[in-house]
């Protein structure tokens, strides 16, 4: 038996593993051969050396941990039944959830588009001027436009509209809207107010001032809660009574507050303060 | 599993009987009593702390999970060892990327330098000049040289020159036939010389 084959059989005849002829070959082969008989020595103090590891024990609380692996596995096996057994009843439910779910975070995000992508808008000048200061003077109309798409479909030129808004907030207050149609559906021009409970009068008001064939013809919104504060209408001078009469009969402006800016023979311009004074 | 023979078999089945019948401490027993054992196999498989508690851990959940339907075809270490090592192996497969990126590869750390070049992987917090290598640091290289070899020479190695069982004891775990074991044993314990020559 050559050295490469013995040194392949060392490992069995360390461990006494050997058949008995083969183990007295290799015996006899390690008496007359020194290179092979260091190779058992160097193979004897691997093993040696290996056996010498230390023993590496677990922690002490290593039951504990298992039981709380344990636990823990129970009660993912226990969600799991509960969220999906018997799979047949629990999938179609979970899948009609998650659709409403879907349709319903669709919906939301819709509606909180920014909608001027959507819907040209155009102010008029006086719009602009009291939209002024104002870090983004679309943010305050954003909201608006959702309802404007509607609109558009119908809408005419020069016809007026009033949105009560409950669906939009702001600082949990409730949104109101007034416009105007500038071109036939396609822009619009209008206001936006947050606020209070005067503001819900707006719409009244705006309707009494087109009535008398007046015009809103600013707005003044509060530059940092922008909650309308005011408006100034323009209104023939002749209604200006009927204008004060009526609106006494709103209820929350029964005590307006208001300022005549201007007034000449043909028309009469003038302030109306919608906030409670602060 | 070796050394006490019948009686420690006995008593585990007995702890198996117990368990299967309602009495859930009987399980504590079984842990209490290999924990180490399953721990430093584990251990040697990963050369890694962490990762040795996690794998013994998940060794004896499933040993939990399974045990009432343990069918006394191999003896309860037989099997609590087969179950041990192939949680160690899943291990390392899921592991082996993130391993071998902490590695680095040293060529003849310790060997002499007439010596056939040997390879040896070690952490690279292993590091030490060859005069500065004291026990702690020549017990992190025979960890490492068992980490590095391939994971069936690494398991019978474990078995045979840590756990201390028999050849056939080794077949039982492995799944492997005598010859295999035999075999295995020897290449690993040939690539440990090589590795380990310098040490020796």
């Amino acid at each position: 038996m050559d050295c490469s084959r013995v040194r392949e059989l060392l490992s069995g005849y360390m461990d006494q593993a050997l058949d008995l002829e083969t183990s007295e070959i290799v015996r006899k082969h390690l008496l007359d051969c020194k290179l092979c008989s260091e190779e058992l020595a160097v193979l004897k103090g691997c093993v040696k050396e290996i056996l010498s590891l230390k023993q590496v024990k677990a922690p002490e609380n290593f039951l504990q941990m298992v039981h709380e692996r344990i636990e823990r596995d129970f009660e993912f096996k226990k969600i799991v039944h509960k969220f999906f057994i018997p799979l047949k009843v629990k999938i179609p439910l979970e899948l009609v959830g998650v659709l409403g779910v879907v349709f319903l975070v669709i919906m939301v995000n819709r509606a909180h588009q920014p909608l001027s992508l959507r819907q040209p808008v155009s102010f008029t000048p006086e719009a602009n001027q009291s939209l002024k200061g104002l870090e983004d003077p679309r943010a305050a109309i954003l909201p608006v436009i959702t309802s404007l798409n509607a609109l558009s479909a119908t809408a005419r030129t020069g016809e007026s509209f009033y949105l009560s808004q409950g669906a939009f907030f702001q600082n949990a207050l409730p949104v109101y809207t007034a416009g105007r149609v500038i071109e036939g559906g396609q822009s619009f021009e209008l206001s936006r107010y947050t606020g209070n409970e005067y503001n819900k009068e707006f719409p009244k008001i705006a309707n009494i001032v087109e009535s008398l064939g007046g015009a809103i013809t600013f707005v003044h919104l509060d530059k940092e809660t922008r909650l309308l504060e005011s408006l100034t209408v323009r209104i023939p001078s002749n209604n200006y009574p009927v204008l004060l009469d009526k609106l006494k009969e709103i209820s929350l402006v029964a005590n307006p507050r208001l300022s005549v800016i201007r007034k000449d023979e043909e028309s009469t311009e003038l302030s109306i303060e919608l906030l409670p004074s602060r | 599993m070796n050394s006490q023979g019948g009686n420690v078999n006995e008593e585990d089945a007995l702890l198996i009987k117990a368990f299967d019948s309602g009495e859930k401490a009987a399980f504590d027993k079984l842990v209490l009593k290999y924990k180490n054992r399953v721990f430093n196999i584990c251990y040697r498989f990963l050369a890694d702390y962490e990762e040795a508690n996690d794998c013994a851990q998940e060794t004896f959940v499933k040993i939990y999970r399974s045990l009432k339907g343990f069918r006394f075809e191999s003896t309860f270490s037989t099997w609590l060892y087969r179950i041990a090592l192939n949680t160690c192996k899943n291990k390392v497969a899921s592991l082996e990327s993130r391993l071998r990126k902490r590695m680095v590869r040293l060529d003849s750390p310790v060997g002499d330098p007439g010596e056939e070049s040997c390879t040896l992987e070690v952490a690279s917090r292993a590091l030490s000049p060859r005069d500065e290598i004291d026990r702690k640091e020549k017990e992190a290289i025979i960890e490492r040289a068992i980490y590095s070899l391939p994971q069936d020479q690494k398991a019978v190695i474990i078995l045979r020159d840590i756990d201390l069982l028999s050849y056939e004891e080794i077949a039982k775990v492995t799944g492997y036939n005598l010859g295999t074991v035999k075999s295995k044993l020897a290449r690993a314990r040939q690539a440990l010389r090589e590795k380990l020559g310098g040490l020796i």
